[in-house]
């Protein structure tokens, strides 16, 4: 899942898809349109190549695989999930996205439409900034492979690894 | 001589480039409105002496001088003195042509401007002035904004004579002024000197004893006596004696062109 | 490639042997000089052939002369990073002119000559410093530095430009220094014995009579300057607008293509390989004009 983040001394706490798309394209410039203070938006967003922007893109600002959404023009292109949260962290006025294991005291993690970026609320659908993360095989999976697998399903894997950073597969109930 | 007619009084200068000793204990008069000639071999410190009597040799790091330059009654080595102020004063005209890659004009005008005047009026005036007093002007008044760079080597000298008269020197010292130029532009030059002895003290060190000869009223001959040791000064006095009745035997198989 | 065409070991033993050696040292020079030569014969080629399908497709006006830049969407606008590559390099040479000549004053001129060696030795080392440690340098530290003074992101065309003054002087106080030792000392001499001071000397004799290498200096740290890929990336902000702002971020034809390249296929791709025909041509640009000034130098 990846979760909407801002500067911690931003007082913001909530925004809706309409406020995120309007910021992430660059028609909204000033905070003060969202009960911020007056100061510019500084919009942070990944590179081409990025996961995360991609999912971002669809989920949360509605393109398509044949409708694109533009991403504003001034916005700074980061290449990696630690750079995001380093720009974040320490630019008050600036607002990105990132993968949600990164999400630390350092930025703030926002709502979106009103459904907090928890676990719980992305295992049930509530939280719509999310998706499976696919493992792939050529043909039906034996030997190594289907060791690894199920090792990868293992409670042990899932409790001790996946519940740092992800949704455990298990507790995935999208209806 | 009396003192009074002296312009500068070189009394027990030695000059050292770092340990090494090039000159040892000089001490000679330079008689105002005079040309005195520093002849003598190949290194026997005739160019290093000249270079002390502007300073030049300041530029050099590690060099240092001991005894004075007396200059119009003042020491130039005294702490304190302004070397800016007497390099105005003592102009120079080196060995080889060296106008600054500039126009004729801007060669001339450099040293008045440098002086802070800014008048063009003034300038054209002092331009046009030193060129005739260098014998230069007739040749060059068509061109005064052609590079000072692209004339012949003979006119190029002239060109740096004129340079420094511009700045109204009372000494002029030539560092072998003649070494590059062809003979039909050093007969101009000395020409020049000769004209030009009216108004200004002169030295020239030449390793050319016909040129010595020719252009100067005193001569001084320098000489090392053994390769390493310093250069001394053997005999100095009026160029007549010296080059038909030296009193040093050295200065005799000089200048009959028996050693150097 | 090991054996040059029909030139067999007997062949050339018998050539030294018979003393023609030079034939073949000139032989092998100018197999290594066409090797140079078709290199970057091919490259040129190689980018322009790559670069077509976008021109033929977007078309030289919207592909060359606009800002729009969506390449999702089908617009490849390139002149905002032609811009950023010219702004960066402009700006950082508004700093790094002045400065590298000063240095090379300072080295060449003023410092005494022990102080003036290492100060060079420094700055030399300076060039030997890989571009993404400055990089990394200038992300840890000059962007939080901007970013506290401004209160901006700190990514932007002033943290580009700063880097780039970095890159680039050491190349133009070096070069900057060598043509000023290049000035006969004799003209140095003749202003000391006009009267002038050394400051004097320095800025009406010497910088004038070494103008044309003080120029080129300046034009090759341009060059470095525009070539410059990681360390700029890294704290430029790889926005895609056009901005003449100090505080914003933006993108420079290098840095959009390293950005870019990973993900972009098609058009896309084509229109990168195009970024890179312009740098090419801005290069190009760079060193005819470098002739010119050369030229203009012997002809003086």
């Amino acid at each position: 899942m990846i979760a909407i983040v801002v500067n911690p001394s931003m007082p913001i706490t909530n925004l809706s898809d309409a406020q995120i798309k309007a910021i992430f394209t660059g028609k909204a410039k000033n905070w003060k349109a969202f009960g911020g203070p007056d100061k510019q938006i500084v919009v942070v967003i990944r590179d081409q190549a990025s996961g995360t922007r991609e999912i971002f893109d669809k989920k949360a600002l509605g393109a398509t695989d044949t409708k694109v959404v533009e991403s504003a023009g001034s916005a700074i292109q980061c290449s990696s999930n630690g750079v995001m949260r380093e720009i974040v962290g320490s630019t008050s006025n600036a607002i990105g996205y990132i993968s949600f294991g990164y999400v630390n005291k350092n930025i703030k993690a926002i709502s979106f439409n009103d459904v907090a970026p928890t676990v719980k609320n992305a295992a049930t659908g509530l939280y719509p900034i999310a998706r499976y993360l696919h493992l792939f095989t050529k043909g039906e999976a034996k030997g190594a492979v289907k060791g690894y697998i199920d090792f990868m399903l293992s409670d042990k894997f899932q409790n001790d690894i996946v519940a740092r950073e992800y949704v455990k597969i298990k507790d995935v109930n999208i209806k | 001589m009396s003192a009074n007619d002296n312009k500068m009084d070189i009394n027990n200068l030695s000059m050292f480039y770092g340990d090494f000793k090039a000159i040892e204990d000089i001490s000679l008069d330079i008689p105002a409105q005079r040309i005195t000639a520093l002849i003598g071999p190949s290194g026997c410190g005739k160019s290093t002496l000249v270079r002390c009597l502007n300073r030049m040799n300041d530029l050099i790091n590690g060099v240092r001088v001991e005894g004075e330059v007396i200059l119009d009654g003042e020491n130039m080595y005294a702490p304190g003195y302004d070397t800016i102020a007497l390099r105005r004063r003592v102009g120079m005209v080196f060995q080889r042509p060296n106008p600054f890659p500039k126009s004729i004009y801007e060669n001339v005008a450099y040293g008045p401007k440098l002086g802070g005047i800014k008048k063009k009026g003034e300038l054209d005036a002092i331009v046009e002035d030193s060129l005739k007093k260098a014998a230069l002007w007739s040749e060059v008044k068509q061109n005064l904004q052609e590079s000072g760079q692209r004339l012949s080597g003979g006119q190029q000298q002239r060109l740096c004579i004129a340079r420094v008269i511009a700045v109204e020197p009372e000494v002029i010292l030539f560092d072998e002024p003649c070494s590059a130029i062809d003979p039909v532009a050093t007969q101009l030059i000395e020409d020049l000197m000769a004209e030009l002895k009216r108004n200004y003290t002169m030295v020239i060190v030449t390793h050319n004893m016909q040129q010595a000869a020719r252009v100067s009223d005193y001569t001084a001959f320098l000489l090392v006596q053994e390769q390493g040791e310093p250069g001394r000064l053997i005999e100095y006095g009026e160029t007549n004696t010296i080059f038909t009745n030296p009193e040093d035997e050295r200065t005799e198989r000089y200048i009959t062109g028996r050693f150097g | 490639m090991s054996e040059g065409p029909g030139i067999s070991p007997a062949a050339t033993m018998r050539a030294m042997v018979t003393g023609d050696r030079d034939r073949w040292v000139k032989l092998l020079m100018f197999c290594c000089a066409s090797v140079s030569f078709l290199g970057v014969l091919l490259i040129f080629l190689f980018i322009f052939r790559e670069s077509l399908p976008a021109i033929t497709k977007v078309g030289i006006p919207k592909l060359f002369l606009s800002t729009d830049w969506r390449p999702a969407s089908g617009h490849y606008g390139m002149l905002a990073f032609t811009f950023g590559t010219l702004f960066t390099t402009v700006a950082a040479m508004i700093i790094a002119a002045p400065l590298g000549i000063g240095a090379a004053v300072f080295i060449d001129q003023v410092a005494p000559e022990k102080v003036g060696r290492g100060v060079r030795r420094v700055i030399e080392l300076l060039a030997g410093i890989p571009s993404v440690v400055i990089g990394w340098f200038a992300l840890t530290l000059l962007v939080p530095f901007i970013r506290s003074v401004t209160g901006s992101s700190g990514f932007g065309m002033l943290a580009a430009s700063l880097v780039l003054v970095v890159m680039s002087l050491p190349t133009i106080t070096t070069l900057s220094a060598e043509s000023l030792r290049a000035v006969p000392v004799e003209l140095k001499e003749a202003s000391a014995a006009m009267g002038a001071t050394r400051w004097q000397s320095i800025y009406k004799i010497l910088m004038p009579s070494a103008r044309e290498g003080l120029i080129i200096a300046v034009v090759l740290g341009m060059g470095r300057a525009i070539g410059e890929t990681m360390a700029v990336q890294m704290v430029i902000g790889n926005a895609s607008q056009a901005t003449a702002s100090l505080l914003q971020p933006g993108s420079t034809l290098t840095t959009r293509i390293v950005q870019d390249m990973g993900e972009a296929s098609g058009v896309f791709r084509s229109a990168l390989f195009a970024q890179a025909l312009m740098l090419l041509l801005l290069s190009v640009f760079l060193i005819i004009s470098i002739r010119l000034i050369s030229r203009e130098r012997k002809h003086a």
